[in-house]
């Protein structure tokens, strides 16, 4: 187990000197990272027992943030970026309040709901997201282009690397404090774990907020590296349904189950379906999704019998 | 002073009433017994006792005050443990750590890591279960969920213990253990009151009988004048003794 991580993590670090800083697979590999890290957080919400189909509420928000402030009132990105996580951990309250009362399938109805309703909030409040017609010419992130190693993209390369990176630790840390171990009793019994002390509408309510901070941050380094957002995309159904199927894939309760299950899901889609099947590149998620369902109900994690 | 009592306790599920004006009050470091027929609503009291439900009339006191309308945890850190008659651990966790969320969360949680596992894994030991900590639970045997059932209500360190029918589906011998069990928890300070369906070893034991019929308490007593009751007699009429 450490010895793959480490080679992995050691691959990971080399990339782009390997590949002679190649920006396609700079940018493609970057934006797995980041995917990684949705599918992450989303999967930290699954390891307490709370399913989202919305996670595109908190992406969308951490998105915007970053964004408006930027354009609006010339904050950098750097601050930007964090802002967003602090906007997607509060965007994530409501629905954690809303998971005191409500449970699975409703539960996940509900931050379907939300999502929707920012999205159209975004799409109408004209005078301040620009609606339909989105956000353009965001700053980029500048990440150290004075450096001469790290060309064009390498920077941004690292940094996605970064943020998944200490995001896997934080998640790795708390899984084994009582925190973590309250997450796991409220997934596997909620009533069980009451009887024996646990509060779950506190502990849910810190699942949301981790979970949509890191998804709000997520969301803001997308903004800044496509440099262009709109309300059908940041806050529409592909950033909601993707983590989901991602950490499915990969190994529901595991840490590194969702985002190898969305480092593998993006990388055949992108490198073996866009050049095949263009019209269909998307097609893996739902073939990933139908396996996961009637083959390999743990996921990847699973088939390689780790936990 | 009853260290828990019951004031016209009562659970109307539409048409049907689960329980009618129940009043009972168990004293301290007894071993009390709830027996009746099926469906009499003994499940029911626990669960009204523990939180999980609330009652349509009346109310249960802990050490003199209400706890009806507290949320389960909140009774639970009062000192209140429980086992439910159908084992239900945490089936993906392991023995271990199944044992840890009552150690971490009821009233031993403010121990540093080390102790509460030290604390966790003595608790395997006293059911048993200490060659099985690092299994899942779903991989249990019911025999072993049992016991996993028990240590999980004790990591809690409770100074009351439900028992819900503990020892349905075991062999006779194992019934017997676990009641002997029971009095030895008793010796140790604890108060216990335990649901049985099959009760004749948990009257050997018992300080007191409590009797249920279809929602009504109708006996209340020590074990050999409530068995003597035709009222309890008459309602077990028909009820297989197994």
């Amino acid at each position: 187990m450490s010895r793959l991580g480490a080679g992995g993590l050691l691959l990971a670090v080399a990339f782009p000197v390997l590949t002679g800083f190649h920006p396609y697979y700079l940018y493609l590999l970057g934006t797995g990272y980041l995917l990684a890290s949705l599918a992450s957080a989303w999967g930290l919400l699954a390891y307490a027992g709370q399913i989202s189909f919305g996670h595109a509420a908190f992406f969308g928000l951490g998105a915007y943030t970053s964004a408006l402030l930027a354009l609006k009132l010339g904050v950098t990105p750097w601050l930007g970026i964090l802002l967003a996580g602090g906007a997607g951990a509060l965007g994530a309250l409501p629905i954690g309040a809303a998971a005191h009362r409500l449970r699975g399938a409703y539960l996940a109805l509900a931050s379907l709901a939300y999502a929707e309703v920012l999205r159209v909030l975004a799409l109408n409040w004209t005078g301040l997201t620009g609606g339909g017609a989105g956000l353009i010419g965001l700053p980029a992130l500048r990440v150290g282009v004075e450096l001469e190693l790290a060309r064009e993209r390498a920077g941004g390369y690292y940094l996605s690397l970064a943020v998944l990176l200490v995001a896997l630790a934080v998640f790795a840390g708390l899984r084994r404090t009582r925190v973590g171990l309250a997450w796991a009793a409220i997934r596997e019994r909620e009533e069980r774990a009451q009887i024996l002390g646990v509060s779950p509408t506190s502990y849910k309510l810190l699942a949301f907020a981790c979970s949509g901070a890191l998804t709000g941050l997520v969301g803001a380094l997308y903004a800044h590296s496509v440099r262009f957002i709109e309300p059908d995309l940041v806050f529409g159904r592909y950033f909601s349904i993707l983590p989901l199927i991602m950490a499915t894939f990969g190994g529901l309760h595991t840490l590194l189950g969702p985002p190898a299950g969305a480092l593998v899901l993006y990388l055949v889609s992108e490198f073996v379906f866009h050049p095949l099947l263009p019209r269909l590149h998307q097609l893996p998620y739902a073939l990933a999704l139908i396996g996961v369902v009637f083959a390999l109900p743990r996921g990847l994690a699973g088939l390689i019998g780790r936990r | 002073m009853a260290l828990l009592e019951g004031r016209g306790v009562a659970k109307r599920y539409g048409g049907l009433e689960a329980l009618r004006g129940v009043e009972f009050g168990i004293e301290e470091r007894q071993l009390v017994a709830l027996i009746g027929p099926n469906g009499s609503g003994k499940t029911t009291l626990f669960q009204i006792v523990s939180g999980l439900v609330r009652p349509t009339a009346g109310e249960v006191r802990f050490r003199g005050a209400r706890i009806t309308g507290l949320a389960p945890q909140a009774i639970a850190r009062l000192g209140i443990g429980r086992t439910f008659q159908i084992a239900r651990p945490f089936p993906d966790l392991t023995v271990l750590d199944n044992v840890l969320v009552g150690v971490t969360f009821g009233r031993a949680g403010r121990l540093g890591p080390a102790e509460r596992r030290r604390e966790a894994l003595g608790g395997l030991e006293l059911v048993g279960l200490g060659t099985k900590a690092g299994a899942l639970a779903s991989q249990l045997s019911l025999g072993e969920l049992k016991r996993l059932e028990l240590a999980l209500a004790l990591a809690a360190r409770p100074s009351l213990l439900l028992l819900d029918e503990l020892t349905s589906g075991l062999p006779p011998r194992g019934r017997e253990e676990v009641i002997a069990f029971y009095a030895r928890l008793r010796e140790r300070g604890l108060t216990l009151f335990a649901i049985e369906h099959a009760f004749r070893p948990l009257l050997v034991h018992a300080d007191r009988v409590l009797v249920l019929d279809r929602g009504e308490l109708i006996a209340d007593g020590p074990p050999a004048e409530v068995m003597a009751s035709p009222r309890v007699a008459e309602a077990y009429l028909g009820e297989e003794d197994d």
